[in-house]
């Protein structure tokens, strides 16, 4: 092989190397550049504050229309005094007050309704710190195949509520 | 042989350029495709706040607006007089687009009802419709009461 042959085929390689350095290049800045997608980041920062903000105005009729604010203070205290039902208790069953049974009745139809029915994934808790989360919102979260728990990345939504039990944690988080 | 050394090598280099090209082009225009889309999304979101920042339809306390809340007399009187009697002012703020309040809790007698505050067609065009789903609270004025709705916002694109 001469050396002018072997120049020619060293010029073609630095081509090709050149070549692939551009592709490289594109496939990483272009293709597997992350999206920027404005919609999810404002609808999970606006979904969460103002579901959060909303559930706790929202007026309960069967309640004497005690806002959900008043219930939570009410279910988390040492004692309870709203008679939802009216019937001269303020327990539903032996175990659960009237204002922990409509809280968790009407946050899951709340939010069956909306966050559910939007397939969005999101993880709902109301605890006292230093505390398990109270009993009744176990139940409340997003279908199954949609996995998200207070772990999972994601900015939580928190409001904290005084009781006569210390400080009231409701936090409600949309991964 | 010479001559087809040559041959080869401006062949083999003339492909490489018609290769990177057909692949920038592509890359051009699902780049394109990816900025029409946040293009459209983008709008949906300004219009969501918009809407959201309307004294016509927002509750108030005092003169001071409430945030996220929508009071229902308003919301009423506005679908039904203010946005249709000034089609022309609405339609520089809001465009082709829908906006729709739905009562969630409690739950209406009807599951399908809602207010729709304002929808505007194009009727001379093809489009896509993106909502925007946002939680509010609902004002009676009438009963002093808040209830639990979602507001729906998007673009007729």
């Amino acid at each position: 092989m001469t050396k002018k042959s072997q120049m020619e085929i060293m010029g073609i390689v630095i081509i090709v190397i050149l070549f692939s350095v551009g592709l490289l290049f594109a496939i990483r800045y272009v293709i597997l550049k992350p999206e920027a997608d404005v919609k999810k980041s404002f609808i999970q920062a606006e979904q969460s504050s103002n579901t959060l903000n909303s559930l706790l105005k929202t007026n309960i009729a069967e309640c004497r229309n005690a806002d959900m604010s008043d219930l939570f203070k009410d279910c988390a205290g040492v004692t309870q005094e709203i008679d939802c039902e009216g019937d001269g208790t303020v327990y539903t069953n032996a175990e659960l007050a009237d204002s922990c049974y409509y809280l968790n009745h009407t946050i899951s139809i709340i939010l069956s309704k909306t966050l559910n029915l939007w397939r969005v994934p999101y993880a709902f808790s109301a605890f006292y710190d230093g505390y398990d989360p109270l009993e009744w919102t176990e139940g409340i979260h997003s279908d199954s195949e949609l996995q998200c728990t207070m772990e999972s990345e994601g900015r939580p939504q928190e409001f904290t509520l005084p009781t006569n039990r210390g400080s009231l944690r409701i936090v409600l988080k949309i991964c | 042989m010479k001559m087809m050394e040559n041959i080869a090598i401006m062949v083999i280099f003339f492909l490489l350029i018609a290769l990177g090209f057909i692949f920038y082009s592509k890359l051009g225009g699902h780049s394109a495709q990816q900025n029409i889309e946040k293009y459209a999304q983008q709008n949906a979101v300004k219009l969501a706040q918009v809407v959201a920042s309307l004294p016509e339809v927002r509750c108030s306390e005092e003169n001071v607006p409430v945030s996220d809340c929508y009071d229902l007399l308003r919301l009423n009187i506005a679908s039904s007089e203010t946005f249709p009697d000034n089609y022309g002012y609405y339609f520089e703020i809001l465009g082709y687009s829908r906006i729709a309040v739905k009562p969630i809790y409690p739950e209406p007698d009807d599951p399908n009802y809602e207010i729709l505050v304002y929808n505007n067609e194009p009727t001379n065009r093809q489009f896509s419709y993106i909502p925007i789903f946002i939680p509010i609270t609902l004002y009676n004025a009438t009963t002093n009461l808040f209830s639990f709705g979602v507001l729906e916002a998007g673009l007729y694109d």
